[in-house]
């Protein structure tokens, strides 16, 4: 529905034409225009420049097509499938919610919870949803011996594998297995959606239409581009897989804490085939705060690592080309943080000390610089659509840099890397290895554009090249600036995330009375409600939810209220209510209508969104939610 | 002369934080920790207004309440019902013979009482 059109010839064209000029580009840099004077740094840039230009080589491959998928229809009934939701140490609260959902899908299954934390209230919960409990006397390979242990208990031919905080939507199962039918279909993955939206790695803004987040390219233009070369990943939650596939591999592959993507690796080394379905058929958790995302990027790039040490992806046989850039492409794209670190340094490097990688006649090396900028970004700008933001990637691969730095350590290390799960819920802080080298950036590129003025006031013979080392150094402080600011803004999360809905409902009071209403946001713990009369901290009051299903006339007393500063709204007020009466049955229909409903109908507006091509029953106009985002500061 | 405020309730906790809350506004705080010994000093000690508890040893907050505002000495006295049994406070809310003026859910933050309280007594004035 509102995916920019696209033509693949237009597409083949712009990534032919931009590989034609990047290696002319580099011809032109190794040959004419090195700075012999220093020529280790000389050498050393253009290595990081060839390096970032075979990098994105690789990733518009991957991109430039992606895969069309016919629907393969639903699946034949008496399959037999299995449901496997591992946790270690997840809140039961959130884990019924991901329980439930995975226990209501449409077709036949088992549900288990693989409780790696050996915990009684988690065997409690299991026995009060009525599906399968697991767990084991030891953590031995951590999240994949977990999974592998559940197998072992386990026997039914597929097995979708699920992360405690993945709560999917009923028709899951029935929009995947048909792919299945081709019986060399090991993988149906899908994508990773977020609920979350206010996530540290998220910049949503509902009253511009603006979606994006960090991992947005991977999951929806990446993954379908591997697809195409059957290469799509296992992500390790969000995906089935065939049971006599695993089988022949060995099970979920062990020895990485990035088990998912080396079980994925091992299956196609095998022959065996993936399908990647780019639909939003569940919902998972953003890391919120700057710690939890750091910590999970961290694993990632240290399993990525301990693959790559592990195994050859040159000689490893039974891949294909594709597959093997396709791997190679992931795997080894944590590495690139070194060239952005050298890039981000240069600027300062020639202000400071003099120093540029590059020489030659400025007339013609200050054009072709130019231009060769401008082409990645073109470029970027024509094949990522809609996702492509510069400036929120270039902020994220500063923060990114540091992480993927120290990761890279594990490609040497044979130390066993503990497992680190994703801490969900309130938490935070702020560790100096997060913020000193984003102020180390941040400083070093502010004194270099300072460093750049008084060059220039003192008469510069070489005014050209200081100033566009100073527009680097400028561009460079603002992107660290605003992703210092980002992470200490985000450092703390200490309410969970409430939904964006637009729920007709009604304030009931004593004796009878009823204001109409309606519901902004929406969490278990509290709701945000438009409603034409004020009240005061503390009042107590009856709102009726029953559009949900049920009796849901929920009490809540009241934390705050702001009038409404809408110009559509003017006699509104918005109430923050605390959730006072929430059995576990109206929360399970909330939870209903929240990931069935009012999530999707929320996404779908974005252009940008995971529900592109979506059409949902209960659309969720922006214009109806705005009030409540002018508000929402005062308040929350 | 301050109003007076009667806290019946068997949290004697909840007594001791209004009595706090209103020190230096000259208000007296009273307390009785059962529903018999609350009627019996609301009648001696004609307060201002009355947080009352639901869940109380013998009378029962609901019950004591209607006594209350059917007592023709005591049925201006606003009584503000306070309760941690959210499904009690949500059947009282539900209830539409329930006399009570004002609801306040447990735990609640003290400025919220006191704001409660003065709201009360000035509605009673």
């Amino acid at each position: 529905m509102k995916r920019p059109p696209e033509s693949p010839r237009a597409r083949a064209a712009i990534f032919a034409a931009y590989v034609a000029l990047s290696l002319a580009y580099l011809g032109w840099r190794a040959g004419y225009a090195m700075n012999w004077l220093y020529p280790v740094y000389s050498v050393v840039f253009l290595a990081a420049e060839t390096a970032c230009i075979l990098a994105s080589f690789f990733f518009y491959a991957m991109i430039v097509r992606r895969s069309e998928r016919d629907d393969p229809g639903p699946p034949p009934p008496g399959w037999s499938v299995d449901v496997l939701l591992a946790t270690y140490n997840e809140d039961p609260a959130l884990l019924r919610r991901s329980a439930v959902a995975a226990r209501d899908m449409d077709y036949p299954h088992r549900t288990f919870l693989c409780d790696d934390g050996r915990r009684p209230a988690v065997e409690a919960l299991a026995a009060e949803l009525g599906i399968g409990y697991l767990t084991r006397s030891d953590n031995a390979h951590q999240k994949a011996g977990n999974l592998n242990h559940a197998l072992s208990r386990t026997s039914g031919e597929f097995v979708l594998f699920l992360d405690a905080d993945h709560v999917v939507r009923r028709r899951c199962l029935t929009r995947v297995l048909g792919h299945f039918k081709d019986a060399d279909v090991a993988l149906v993955q899908t994508p990773q959606v977020y609920y979350n939206i206010d996530s540290f790695q998220h910049y949503v803004s509902p009253l511009r239409r603006r979606y994006w987040h960090e991992a947005v390219l991977f999951h929806h233009m990446m993954q379908p581009g591997a697809d195409r070369m059957n290469a799509a990943y296992f992500l390790g939650t969000g995906g089935v897989l065939r049971r006599a596939a695993l089988e022949s591999v060995g099970g979920i592959a062990t020895g990485s804490v990035t088990e998912d993507v080396y079980t994925s690796m091992r299956l196609h080394a095998r022959g065996w085939r993936s399908v990647f379905v780019d639909e939003p058929l569940g919902y998972m958790m953003a890391p919120d705060t700057p710690a939890a995302y750091m910590g999970q990027r961290l694993r990632w790039a240290q399993g990525s690592m301990q693959i790559l040490r592990k195994e050859n992806l040159a000689t490893m046989p039974g891949l294909t080309l594709w597959q093997r850039v396709c791997y190679f492409n992931w795997l080894a794209g944590f590495l690139i943080s070194y060239v952005y670190l050298l890039f981000y340094l240069a600027p300062g490097i020639y202000l400071f000390a003099g120093v540029s990688p590059v020489a030659g006649d400025l007339k013609v090396v200050a054009p072709v610089v130019a231009a060769r900028i401008a082409l990645a970004l073109l470029t970027y700008k024509a094949l990522a659509a809609p996702h492509a933001r510069l400036f929120l990637a270039e902020c994220f691969n500063m923060i990114n840099a540091p992480v993927y730095i120290r990761a890279s350590a594990a490609l040497f290390s044979t130390r066993e890397i503990p497992f680190r799960v994703t801490p969900k819920g309130s938490h935070g802080g702020l560790t100096g290895w997060i913020f000193l080298p984003l102020a180390f950036l941040f400083l070093l590129n502010l004194s270099a554009v300072g460093m750049g003025l008084l060059r220039l006031s003192a008469g510069d013979p070489h005014a050209l090249p200081t100033l566009m080392s100073m527009l680097f150094a400028a561009y460079f402080s603002v992107g660290s600036a605003l992703a210092l600011l980002h992470v200490y803004e985000r450092r703390i999360v200490s309410e969970a995330f409430a939904f964006p809905v637009s729920l007709p409902s009604a304030v009931r009071l004593r004796g009878g009375a009823s204001v109409p209403a309606r519901v902004g946001r929406l969490e278990f713990e509290r709701a945000y409600v438009f409603c034409g009369r004020d009240f005061e901290p503390g009042e107590c009051l009856l709102l009726d939810m029953s559009a949900i299903g049920g009796d849901a006339a929920v009490l809540a007393d009241v934390l705050g209220s702001a009038a409404s500063v809408d110009p559509e709204l003017p006699n509104e007020f918005v109430l923050k209510l605390r959730l006072l009466s929430l059995a576990p049955e109206q929360r399970d229909a909330i939870d209903r209508y929240l990931f069935e409903t009012g999530l999707p109908a929320f996404l779908s507006n974005f252009d940008e969104g995971p529900e592109l091509g979506a059409r949902p029953e209960q659309p969720l106009d922006l214009d109806s939610i705005r009030g409540f985002f002018h508000v929402r500061s005062e308040i929350m | 002369m301050g109003y007076r405020v009667l806290v019946i309730d068997d949290d004697e906790e909840i007594a001791r934080l209004v009595t706090v809350l209103l020190k230096g506004a000259d208000w007296i705080c009273l307390w009785a920790g059962t529903g018999e010994s609350g009627w019996t000093q609301a009648l001696a000690a004609a307060p201002d207004v009355i947080l009352l508890d639901l869940n109380l040893p013998g009378i029962g907050g609901r019950e004591l309440c209607g006594r209350i505002k059917s007592e023709p000495r005591l049925s201006r006295v606003p009584v503000i019902i306070s309760s941690a049994d959210h499904r009690e406070v949500r059947a009282c809310l539900l209830d539409r013979t329930m006399a009570a003026d004002d609801f306040l859910v447990k735990p609640f933050e003290g400025e919220v009482l006191l704001a409660r309280l003065k709201k009360a007594v000035g509605q009673a004035g």
